[in-house]
């Protein structure tokens, strides 16, 4: 088990640097460079009066930003730096790197953490639920919500809570924007909570819904696989109640899969979700990762990339540790 | 279809609900005129629709924090909303030499940065070293500043610009610039100063708090050393102005509808679309005025190295061959007005009697003939020496109003048997795209500003890399003009130099000029001084809430 931890370690550590070294190849090949955007990017998509940039200026910023280097020697300046955990500056107002996600990350964290438990506590249930009566009427509806949720795009979704539930016109019990109220600072400790899940509920449902859907339908296909074996079968024979053949047998196991599931989601806890953030006006992980992709501010997305990365293959890694709690038949000796 | 029927079926669950919705509070606004003395407690809440990168005004690129600078800092001179005439702000006065070279500004003795301390001359002096100062990332506004030669201190009080030429902007743009107290600002590494989010200026406003990405709330100075200049003793009403920052419009115009947001200005379909009908018009202003200088204008630019385009009269056909009265019943219910120029209609640098190109097939189509331009082959394009009318329009991807602008152009000149092939692009990739010439024909705006120049976009010394005139026009006589116009300060003169040079380009037709770009406003009709607009707009600094319709401060009393 050990060696095999300490192996899988390893190749994280190999995997993570092939991933950063083909991004930030790529991304330096992208067409456009911060330097030409952040001169003459308009506010309102126009161009201003001040515009306009000597190719001098652009040559100066050039060597002032390392852009001269060939992409290699670049990436390996870059390498030096994220070894001694330096993110560097960034090119559109040189904050830290690391201080501009640091005040992002526990917005984009409660946000995506909460999506996840609310779809596992609603999504098991559900997926059980339709499992346990499949092919009949209420077997029907759960999938058929299911699947419309999880097609229905979260933008439109978004878009349809702020009109209905708190744009004002037809009903205002939400406020659509932000994640506190203005008088946020003047409330008591239960007002302050109060506030924020006030805030929290329909970016909450919008987080949520695809991933529960999701998780329901997955749920419903392994409980019924789970049901099917051999060993139900032999539960039943020897005359257990049903509802301990479908706890205590087939339930367990058929978490298996989506065990996995949610390692796969943990990534996405972190800014998941661009089209969420910009719409509720959320300033979390995942709007500082496209806006600075606008800006084609490097440091901030290489940032953003390898922070995401790691833990995309962490999630991996716990999910394929989970198996091993979850079912005692798979050991990595 | 799915998303429509789920649109209708929550409609439909929800609509009874609404019902009860309806018995909201009658609104408290009367239209009668108030004269007594405004209440100073109301606050303002204005929108931002993205996080700035900082508040540093040297140091800003993106614009969103325009709004902010002019409240938390001094420029020598403001431009009166009312009058349109430049204003000593910090300056109590200024003199320019005869040459035109040498400008001198006397600043007010009781000046004071927010600390206390005395604005004087090395203050200026200090901001503006800042722009040739090769540390400071400033690079947007070096190439603008290029013509300044040296700052020079004369006494605490009197500060003298140098200049390299004359230049009728100049005033402009030494008397708009913000002005930093040294003492905070030369302190360490100017583009990572702590105070690039927690800005000290000298302005009737101080910044309270800065919520990344949630809002930028000021509160009112109480000893804004300029209330006691008689003109201003009705300014700065506002205890506090808060700017919401909301990145979606739609969001935005909810917020607004809901009172969330009291003043913002939208752009063009928000304004026809969100911000309509009896009850809205009840509650909030809802403006649309007229600048000297406009708001900017939409156009497609040809690129004039492409062959196709250097004819005057294949130009003239394509500029007749975009239906705009049909683009603006469809997409603006008439709100735009049809540009003829790079100014908007009535500006005295316009000349009057050109008028807008009418959509006209047959003229185009004949144009082109007289060019050469023919369907030969019978295939339903237009040819000339084999060659098909084909060309590509490039346009970023930002706003759908753009596309639809692309699309009915591409089916009119389908119809005239011309093939125009649409490209979308990321701004980034735009940009580059443009600035390397690497484009047949490009839709853009361009902004604008108070008593523009229009050397750098037409000016065929501006069709160099990083230029602005992308679109490579040269034209000897528009040079002459542009450059005579340049230092010629006496206005009447300049006015009819520039109407000249409006009678060509609107022979020529470089761009197609789309619509001007309107000035919009909408504000909750609880303030008062909105009224009556200025030649350079409504004076934001003069609103005040009447006694009694005040929102915010009662709640601060309480």
């Amino acid at each position: 088990m050990k060696a095999y931890i300490l192996k899988r370690f390893l190749l994280l550590f190999l995997t993570l640097w092939g991933i950063t070294l083909c991004s930030f190849v790529m991304l330096q090949l992208a067409p456009g460079s911060p330097l030409e955007m952040k001169i003459q990017r308009g506010k309102d998509g126009s161009l201003g009066e001040k515009s306009a940039v000597s190719e001098e200026v652009i040559q100066r910023l050039r060597v002032q930003y390392h852009l001269d280097k060939p992409i290699l020697v670049r990436y390996g300046l870059w390498l030096k730096d994220i070894a001694r955990l330096d993110f560097g500056t960034s090119f559109a107002d040189h904050r830290p790197v690391i201080s501009k996600i640091a005040e992002r990350v526990p917005i984009s964290l409660i946000f995506g953490i909460s999506g996840i438990i609310i779809a596992l506590l609603l999504g098991i249930p559900l997926g059980l639920l339709s499992g346990a009566h499949p092919n009949t009427w209420l077997d029907r509806s759960v999938a058929f919500g299911s699947i419309a949720f999880y097609a229905l795009p979260s933008y439109v979704l978004g878009i349809l809570l702020l009109t209905f539930l708190g744009g004002g016109e037809f009903l205002n019990l939400f406020p659509i924007y932000g994640i506190q109220s203005d008088a946020y600072s003047s409330l008591s400790l239960v007002g302050k909570i109060l506030d924020r899940l006030h805030h929290f509920v329909l970016p909450c449902i919008c987080y949520s819904l695809g991933g529960l859907a999701f998780i329901a339908q997955q749920q419903r296909a392994s409980i019924l696989d789970a049901l099917n074996q051999d060993y139900i079968r032999t539960a039943r024979a020897k005359g257990l109640p049903e509802w301990l053949v479908f706890m205590k047998h087939a339930f367990r196991n058929s978490l298996i899969p989506t065990v996995t599931i949610v390692g796969a989601m943990l990534p996405g806890i972190l800014g998941a979700s661009v089209i969420i953030e910009v719409l509720f006006s959320i300033p979390g992980l995942g709007l500082l990762s496209f806006e600075s992709l606008l800006q084609r501010d490097y440091p901030t997305i290489m940032a953003n990339f390898t922070i995401g990365s790691l833990l995309s293959l962490a999630g991996i890694f716990l999910s394929d540790l989970l198996y091993v709690i979850v079912d005692p038949r798979i050991s990595f000796d | 279809m799915k998303n429509e029927f789920y649109a209708l079926l929550i409609l439909v669950i929800l609509l009874p609900l609404t019902a009860c919705n309806k018995s909201e509070k009658a609104s408290a606004i009367n239209e009668s005129d108030y004269s007594g003395p405004p209440v100073k407690n109301d606050w303002m809440i204005s929108w931002l629709s993205a996080n700035p990168d900082t508040l540093n005004p040297v140091l800003n690129t993106d614009g969103y924090a325009t709004q902010i600078f002019p409240l938390v800092f001094d420029t020598l001179l403001f431009w009166d909303a009312m009058t349109g005439k430049p204003t000593g702000r910090l300056a109590e006065s200024w003199k320019i030499s005869d040459s035109g070279l040498e400008y001198d500004f006397f600043i007010r003795k009781n000046a004071k940065f927010h600390d206390g301390s005395p604005v004087t001359a090395e203050d200026v002096k200090f901001s503006f070293d800042l722009i040739k100062d090769p540390k400071v990332d400033a690079a947007h506004i070096q190439n603008y500043f290029q013509s300044l030669k040296k700052v020079e201190v004369i006494g605490p009080y009197q500060v003298r610009f140098y200049l390299s030429e004359s230049y009728f902007r100049h005033l402009i743009m030494l008397g708009l610039y913000e002005v930093l107290p040294k003492h905070i600002y030369a302190k360490g590494d100017f583009n990572t100063l702590p105070q690039n989010r927690a800005p000290v200026g000298s302005g009737p406003y101080i910044l309270e708090k800065w919520d990344q990405g949630r809002s930028i709330e000021l509160k009112r100075n109480p000893d804004y050393w300029g209330l006691s200049v008689p003109e201003w003793k009705d300014s700065y009403n506002f205890e506090r102005i808060i700017f919401r920052i909301i990145m979606e419009e739609s969001v935005a115009a909810m917020a607004l509808k809901k009172g969330e947001i009291d003043i913002l200005s939208p752009n063009p379909n928000q304004y026809v679309k969100d911000f309509v009908g009896p009850e809205f018009e009840s509650k909030y202003y809802r403006l649309k005025y007229s600048t000297p200088d406009g708001n900017g204008f939409r156009f497609i630019g040809w690129n004039l190295q492409r062959k196709m385009f250097q004819s005057k009269k294949v130009r003239q056909a394509l500029a007749m061959l975009l239906p705009r009265e049909e683009i603006n019943k469809k997409m603006y219910k008439e709100l735009m007005t049809l540009s003829v120029g790079p100014l908007p209609q009535g500006s005295p640098k316009l000349d009057p009697s050109i008028k807008p190109i009418p959509y006209d097939q047959e003229a185009a189509l004949k144009l082109l003939k007289e060019e050469g331009w023919t369907d030969s082959d019978g295939d339903g394009l237009l040819d000339k020496a084999g060659q098909p009318f084909k060309f590509e329009i490039l346009f970023t991807a930002q706003s759908d109003e753009v596309e639809r602008i692309a699309l009915i152009y591409r089916e009119a000149l389908r119809r005239a048997g011309i093939q125009m092939d649409l490209k979308a692009l990321e701004w980034t990739v735009f940009l580059k795209d443009i600035t390397e010439g690497n484009f047949d024909t490009h839709m853009m705006a361009w902004g604008s500003s108070l008593d523009s120049d229009p050397y750098q976009i037409w000016h065929s010394s501006q069709s160099v890399k990083g230029g602005s005139n992308r679109i490579h026009y040269k034209n000897e006589r528009v040079d002459e003009i542009l450059t005579i116009a340049r230092t010629t300060l006496d206005e009447t003169k300049r006015n009819k130099l520039y109407q000249e040079f409006s009678r060509i380009l609107a022979e020529e037709a470089p761009y197609v000029f789309v619509f001007e770009r309107p000035n919009l406003l909408v504000a909750s009709k609880r303030f008062r001084g909105v009224l009556p607009i200025g030649v350079l707009g409504p004076d934001g600094d003069k609103f005040f809430t009447p006694p009694g319709l005040e929102l915010y401060g009662k709640l601060e009393a309480q």
